[in-house]
């Protein structure tokens, strides 16, 4: 059952000639997501930062495809042909099919950029599912059950969000250049005491409430998984053979990710707080439905507007994260193209080579814009009480 | 940039910081555009008086001459100090005496040096003394104690009879070390090793240091005669009169004025400006760069003007730009003792593929050196004999600058790769600074490396990290170093090619033989040039090694660059073609 039904719109026809019958109105209801595309369609901003966020997913995933109707070189073909005798790179050329010019390695910047698209999307994708999905789950289980859950999961937030996370990175950067990288599921000691961890804390927390019903022990230990499920996959992993975490794209997908989710977390525990004590909870509860259900089930589809706005909104803060990482050097390794990389490298010679670091950066602004201007899009359309733009 | 680094893996912690310094920075100088191979200078005749500004980015490592091993130390220190022999920037392959009289006096079985002092020459105050065979010896002994950390004492004076193997408690006395008289200094070595003694001799180790002053600094650990250093040459760092360094506000500025004790007639420096001004924390080396082209007075220091700016400079700013020879070679360096780089046909098949060219780029292009094939640069002694710039036909792999892929592929067959690619499935660990333009070079090297088919596993660590935990490291498992470089630390083959390529010299940490080099026959002709006397059989014979180890095909040579250096139009311009940078007490306002 949803607290959130479909809204009763009465479509206005023409006037009514005096004396005749009146017919009564028709009434058409609408389905939630009709009232949001409609809402949408209506704004033309939004509009139109969703088909530039569109044309560049097609430009991302066809990218080989355009640079080859393009005739121009792949991101990664390096040729002195397009240096000077210095070695400085060469600028926008259309005669040489080099539109955005060339890097100081001789490599085509048109095809680079689109090439980061990629990456850029790709990681923005990736780890914002990976903090949604981490994010509401975590939240809807403190704010569901509260008390020990709730202080654990909390308190791991805290920990979390106090984590410097510039530094985070730049050290798992630092410390996983060794040979092929980190052999983090070789830690099989500390999976190990995750589990027990986990295990002992599902049964002592019902023990001190002097519970004695075999189903607050299960309640427990669904919600202890959050301790002891890592501590399984590390050992899994462990058994075969570890798991090596390279700086690159495996390091800037960590850090997003332990970043990330527990802003997302706090936003839905507080939700959950307020809507476990709602009448459609209640009433699941009285008809026996399992926690699961009604935590997944009911009050889940109750979280999807601030789950959509706050996905929409992270999407960009996660991009300009990825671009900063490899602005860093801990993102992406060479010769992986990617916006921050490319950005970084053509600081140093920006006064030479402007086109080096301005196509990347219009490329990242206005990916980020878009992704910005659906984000509110997306709230004003979902939530229409909230002040338009 | 370059610096003159990464030499001998000898003491510990100094070297590993310096040489990471080192490494970054370059070489040298001649006041021509042809850059790298270029003979010796014009001296000009200056006009007296004036002072400069040095911009530079960091400071000095140490004023202490037992110390210092950073090349914006030595581009200070030689101006202010005098070791028992230097160079004169008319010719920067022959050391002349400086504190000594004359050449020393080599014994027949090439085991001891006799080497007369000039007399006379007096310390900065408050010392106001001359200069005694004891302040040399001193000078040397304390370099071997833990409390005055030297990069290179046991590397390169080990051979003295006496001298410590490990830095000592305090200072000791070595027993090969005399003064028959006080301007008379005897070195004994337990080797016939003298040709390499005496080129080493030019090192900062031999600027005398008056015990009774020091004793009570280098008490203490470490020492503190750094703060309190004395004089021999023209100029010193401004001081009290207790001699503290009271001009020198470490990470932020030097003032620099004239010693009054020093006598123009016993040195052969002009010393035409009454001083100089070190401005340190210029961190931008664009910014400082462009600012010395376009001010008044300005003199570079340890930033070296990046590639951007040295194309403006080249086309603008001609006559403030100079070039100085590095006397090192860039080389990429492949791990022989570990597959598939232990094929000696591999190594063949990856130096005949690569597009040397397209590294120098990385670098600036061929207005900063000609392309290396072998390991003695040009000018250096056994360059000549070596072949001169054009590589033997017999090293058919190095004949083609921008890659023969039809040879590689030969090799690659010979090696047992039918296709001629590597068709292996090892994964090769390549540790590349992250920093440019070694990244750029690194980038180039791989994308060359794939070409033939190597998978690789890429890294970018900071400079120091590249040599503290891998390349210098040989256990780290590396297969590919593609920054590395060496550069002189003084005028013999064996600066450039013991630590390189002798076998006995790979260590377990702050390696420098990067390629792991261990070839009997390299190691046999290496021990047969250390025992050979000065002069042309020597380089004959160091002309031999090189040809041996570029017969070993270790590593990728690419470059032999050299140090462009600016200054602003006002200033007349002399290199030092040893620490590659301007010699100040040669420079002048025009």
């Amino acid at each position: 059952m949803s607290s959130a039904g479909p809204e009763l719109i009465q479509e206005t026809g023409g006037g009514i000639a005096p004396g005749e019958f009146e017919t009564p109105a028709e009434i058409a209801a609408r389905s939630p997501f009709q009232l949001f595309w409609g809402r949408i369609r209506r704004d033309k901003v939004t509009l139109a930062a969703l088909i530039f966020i569109l044309v560049l997913i097609f430009c991302a995933i066809f990218a080989k495809q355009i640079i080859a109707i393009l005739g121009v070189r792949g991101p990664n073909d390096q040729s002195t042909k397009y240096l000077d005798s210095f070695g400085s790179a060469s600028g926008p050329n259309f005669s040489t099919h080099t539109f955005f010019g060339t890097d100081g390695l001789g490599r085509d910047v048109f095809a680079r950029t689109l090439y980061g698209a990629r990456i850029s999307l790709a990681v923005a994708f990736v780890s914002t599912f990976f903090v949604v999905v981490i994010g509401v789950v975590t939240g809807i289980i403190a704010g569901y059950y509260r008390g020990w859950a709730d202080t654990l999961l909390s308190r791991l937030m805290d920990v979390m969000l106090a984590f410097p996370v510039l530094l985070l990175a730049l050290g798992l950067g630092a410390a996983c250049a060794y040979g092929h990288g980190c052999t983090i599921a070789k830690y099989d000691v500390f999976g190990r005491v995750l589990i027990v961890a986990g295990l002992i804390g599902a049964i002592i927390v019902p023990m001190v409430r002097r519970s004695r019903v075999p189903r607050d022990y299960l309640k427990s230990l669904a919600a202890w998984c959050v301790v002891i499920v890592p501590g399984v996959v590390l050992v899994a992993l462990n058994a075969h053979g570890g798991l090596y975490l390279s700086p690159g794209l495996p390091v800037v997908l960590v850090v997003i990710v332990l970043a990330g989710w527990p802003y997302i977390a706090r936003i839905i525990r507080g939700q959950v707080l307020s809507l476990r004590e709602k009448e459609f909870v209640e009433a699941a509860i009285a008809m026996g439905a399992s926690d699961r259900r009604i935590m997944f089930r009911h009050i889940l589809p109750n979280l999807v507007a601030p789950i959509i706005v706050y996905t929409t909104l992270i999407i960009p803060t996660n991009i300009l994260f990825e671009a900063a990482l490899s602005f860093l050097g801990v993102g992406v390794q060479p010769p992986t193209a990617s916006w921050g990389a490319m950005i970084s490298d053509a600081t140093d010679i920006f006064d030479t080579a402007w086109w080096y670091m301005t196509f990347p950066g219009v490329a990242l602004v206005l990916t980020v814009l878009a992704f910005n201007l659906v984000g509110d899009g997306m709230q004003d359309a979902l939530n229409p009480r909230s002040s338009g733009r | 940039m370059s610096r003159r680094s990464l030499r001998l893996a000898l003491a510990a912690g100094v070297l590993v910081a310096l040489s990471l310094v080192v490494a970054a920075c370059g070489g040298s100088s001649s006041s021509s555009t042809s850059a790298g191979t270029s003979g010796p200078q014009t001296v000009p005749t200056g006009k007296k008086g004036g002072t400069v500004t040095v911009l530079s980015s960091g400071d000095v490592d140490y004023m202490d001459p037992g110390q210092a091993y950073y090349t914006f130390s030595y581009q200070m220190l030689y101006s202010m100090q005098r070791p028992l022999y230097y160079f004169d920037p008319k010719d920067s392959t022959k050391e002349i005496p400086d504190l000594a009289e004359a050449a020393p006096q080599i014994a027949g079985d090439n085991k001891s040096l006799t080497i007369k002092i000039k007399p006379n020459i007096k310390y900065s105050p408050p010392v106001n003394r001359a200069v005694v065979c004891d302040d040399i010896k001193y000078a040397m002994e304390r370099a071997f104690s833990a409390n005055v950390p030297n990069a290179y004492a046991v590397g390169y004076f080990g051979d003295i009879v006496g001298a410590p193997k490990t830095p000592t408690n305090g200072v000791k006395n070595i027993s090969g070390i005399t003064c028959p008289n006080s301007t008379t200094l005897k070195v004994e070595l337990s080797k016939p090793s003298a040709g390499t003694i005496y080129a080493a001799m030019v090192m900062p180790i031999t600027i005398p240091v008056p015990q009774s002053y020091a004793a009570p600094f280098d008490a203490k650990n470490p020492s503190t005669y750094n703060q309190h250093v004395v004089f021999t040459g023209p100029y010193q760092v401004k001081s009290n009169s207790s001699g503290e360094l009271t001009g020198w506000q470490q990470g932020k500025s030097m003032t620099v004025v004239r010693n009054p004790n020093w006598d123009a007639s016993t040195d052969f420096r002009p010393a035409y400006l009454d001083g100089w001004e070190v401005q340190m924390g210029n961190n931008d080396a664009a910014v400082s760069s462009k600012r010395i082209l376009q001010g008044q007075s300005l003199v570079q220091g340890d930033g070296a003007p990046p590639a951007q700016v040295l194309k403006i400079a080249v086309s603008q700013y001609k006559d403030q730009l100079s070039f100085s020879p590095s006397g090192g070679t860039r080389y990429i360096a492949m791990n022989t003792q570990k597959p598939p780089f232990n094929n000696i046909n591999v190594r063949k098949a990856v130096i005949a593929a690569f597009d040397r060219n397209a590294l120098r780029l990385t670098r600036g292009g061929a207005i900063i050196g000609p392309i290396a094939w072998g390991y003695l640069p040009p000018n250096f002694p056994g360059f000549k004999q070596s072949g001169g710039l054009t590589p033997p036909k017999q090293f058919d792999y190095l004949q083609s600058d921008t890659g023969n892929a039809q040879l590689a592929a030969e090799y690659m067959k010979k090696a047992g790769y039918p296709s001629g690619k590597y068709t292996g499935s090892q994964q090769l660990l390549m540790i590349a600074t992250n920093a440019d333009p070694g990244k750029k070079t690194a980038e180039v090297a791989q994308a060359m490396f794939q070409k033939l088919g190597f998978k690789l596993t890429f890294r970018e660590v900071p400079q120091d990290t590249l040599y503290t935990k891998f390349c210098g490291v040989p256990k780290s498992g590396y297969n590919i170093c593609p920054n590395v470089g060496f550069f002189k630390d003084f005028v013999d083959g064996s600066s450039l090619l013991v630590p390189t390529f002798y076998g006995p010299s790979i260590i377990p940490a702050n390696n420098t033989n990067w390629p792991l080099l261990n070839d009997p026959k390299v190691n046999s002709l290496v021990q047969t040039a250390q025992t050979t006397p000065p002069g042309p059989a020597r380089d004959q014979a160091w002309a031999n090694v090189n040809f041996a180890v570029t017969a070993d095909a270790p590593a990728v040579p690419f470059v032999w660059d050299a140090q462009p250096i600016i200054v602003s139009k006002n200033v007349q311009d002399v290199n030092d073609d040893y620490s590659n940078s301007p010699f100040m007490s040669f420079l002048s306002l025009k």
